[in-house]
């Protein structure tokens, strides 16, 4: 029996035990249904496991491959480099080098939604608590825009709702659980809150003025019953420890910037009550916060970072990727554990499917089914080592198991070759 | 009470509602929420409640009898899991109160591999080991249907 490490999602379960035999895992226990997914992908006929080239007929080897992509990259005038999040942190830095080297655009999809979010959270201090911090000692859990029940499926019993905690000795019968969606959701909640969408500003506001002074603000309406309110800020307020989690449901609707400013102000108020209160974004990328760490330190900015001006510039309305694409700056593609073509709006994504690109992956998607070259490489975690960072910041190395496919290599060894190349 | 699912789960209180609230003391316990609790872990009998057989309280007899008919009568009781729903989330392995007494680090929400637990997850479904540990079975005999009330999929049914 063995630990393993599960990169299915930004929870990074780290207990997980592996039965392995003849160098498969046979058996796990204590993965979720998506950790479980990932592990059966390892040896599955649908893997990716040859290097390709569109057109051509021969498998190449890795070095072959690895050639070629250094001559796309090379022959580029300015490549984008993009993906990342699916990726350990080690990966991130030598794509971070291989931009710079070729004077391209360094870009994941956290650009989109999360990386503010992440940022923003930083600045304000809502990392102080982690993960197990919750667990111990947080009583009043908040989900807001985002649906553990089926995204995050370890979130509640392994750290936010059923776990007994120091401070929290009967798990889910000492903590409080709300749920704020535009929906009913499985997620399990005490107070249960449908808003209306995009009222979740208002609402946001309402929470603030009632936790500081007892009243509504001024000019804040709400479908909601004032009944409702006045006792989820009672909930609010007599808690020691409110901890809230958000997701797409507040960042994906246009207006990720006015709510993740009245979300922080909301948590300002709460700690001004004399409560404690954190407030973290969910992305679902694995090292999606990895990601930014490693943009930050080596690159001097936490995503749309464009190298092809000697000094780097950051400008996120021209310098991620959507602008890159749809604006023709771009005019080749390393797209590493991600599928653009499905997520990128369609401009962008009907763009970037004329470009020469090669796709790192280990199973096909609409993206590598459009790229000149296919390399398969090792799932992280299970079959390649390396650091990420979990969705509450802690630093988690990865331990794995079993071998990748005969020939078959991490991220960061075949990113590694092609710098060599260069 | 979180509304993920609406079980019958009858609790002390539930029990309490069905009986006179005079705290007679007829019955040999102190109060009659003690006698509740007493009904519910079936260390007395509905009868045992000398006021409660008196014309005045039929509406209550009549009641109480209806409300722990499913607990008393059943023999035969058990979890059933339909691994199509179970999506591996763990929350029955943490708040089962016989998986925590075989090791606490389960109630902390660690994945365990342990033979003596009820039920854990195995490749990515829960599956039950040791049923007759779970806390309807003899000497317990209560009526814990926590795994299904905190299942938001509905693959666990207690019967």
């Amino acid at each position: 029996m063995e630990t393993a490490t599960c990169t299915g999602c930004s929870l990074i379960c780290d207990d997980i035990k592996v039965v392995v035999e003849n160098g498969e895992i046979t058996k796990n226990f204590g993965c979720c249904i998506v950790g479980n997914e990932k592990i059966k992908i390892l040896r599955s006929p649908s893997r990716m496991v040859k290097y390709t080239v569109r057109g051509g007929q021969a498998a190449l080897s890795a070095d072959e491959m690895a050639e070629k992509v250094a001559e796309m990259l090379k022959g580029s005038r300015k490549p984008l480099l993009y993906g990342w999040c699916n990726s350990t942190c080690e990966a991130v830095s030598l794509g971070l080098k291989l931009a710079r080297k070729l004077g391209g655009v360094f870009d994941s999809p956290l650009s989109l939604y999360h990386g503010y979010a992440i940022m923003a959270a930083r600045k304000l201090g809502m990392y102080e608590a982690s993960l197990d911090e919750v667990r111990e000692t947080a009583d009043h859990i908040v989900f807001w825009g985002v649906n553990p029940a089926e995204t995050f499926h370890r979130h509640m019993s392994k750290f936010s709702v059923f776990p007994r905690g120091q401070k929290a000795e009967r798990g889910v019968e000492s903590r409080i659980l709300t749920v704020i969606d535009v929906r009913k959701t499985r997620t399990v909640a005490h107070n249960r809150i449908i808003v209306k969408p995009m009222e979740d500003l208002n609402l946001m506001k309402a929470l603030a003025g009632m936790v500081s002074t007892g009243s509504m603000p001024e000019g804040v309406s709400l479908s909601l019953p004032l009944r409702q309110i006045s006792s989820l800020t009672r909930d609010l307020k007599n808690s020691r420890f409110v901890a809230i989690f958000y997701g797409l449901g507040l960042l994906g609707t246009g207006m990720a910037e006015a709510n993740l400013k009245a979300l922080h102000e909301l948590a300002e108020s709460i700690r001004k009550a004399g409560t404690k209160c954190v407030a973290m974004p969910m992305p679902g990328h694995y090292n999606s916060l990895g990601f930014i760490e490693t943009a930050l330190k080596e690159g001097g900015y936490p995503y749309a970072l464009d190298f092809s001006q000697g000094n780097v510039r950051h400008e996120p309305g021209e310098t991620s990727v959507v602008p890159s694409i749809v604006k023709g700056e771009v005019d080749s593609a390393l797209i590493v554990g991600s599928n653009p073509l499905s997520s990128l709006p369609g401009e962008a994504a009907e763009r970037l499917s004329k470009l020469p690109s090669a796709v790192l992956d280990y199973v096909e998607s609409l993206t590598s089914t459009h790229a000149a070259f296919k390399v398969p490489v090792a799932v992280s975690g299970f079959e390649s080592g390396g650091k990420v960072y979990r969705l509450d910041g802690v630093q988690v190395e990865l331990k794995p198991v079993v071998a990748p496919p005969e020939g078959v290599l991490s991220d960061e060894d075949f990113l590694r070759k092609v710098y060599e190349k260069l | 009470m979180p509304d993920g699912k609406k079980p019958g789960k009858v609790t002390v209180l539930t029990v309490y509602r069905y009986l006179p609230g005079t705290n007679c003391k007829k019955c040999g316990f102190a109060s009659c929420m003690v006698f509740a609790s007493k009904l519910l872990t079936k260390e007395v009998k509905i009868e045992d409640c000398p006021p409660l057989l008196e014309p005045k309280y039929k509406d209550k007899l009549e009641g109480l009898r209806e409300l722990l008919k499913p607990i008393l009568e059943t023999k035969e009781t058990g979890v059933r899991v339909d691994p199509d729903k179970c999506t591996g989330c763990g929350n029955c392995v943490v708040v089962c109160p016989a998986n925590v007494a075989v090791d606490p680090q389960i109630g902390r929400g660690l994945a365990t591999t342990s033979d003596e637990v009820v039920l854990r997850v195995e490749d990515g479904v829960i599956q039950i080991i040791k049923l007759e540990k779970c806390r309807r079975f003899p000497p317990h005999g209560l009526d814990c249907r926590v795994c299904e009330q905190y299942c938001y999929t509905g693959a666990i049914e207690v019967f």
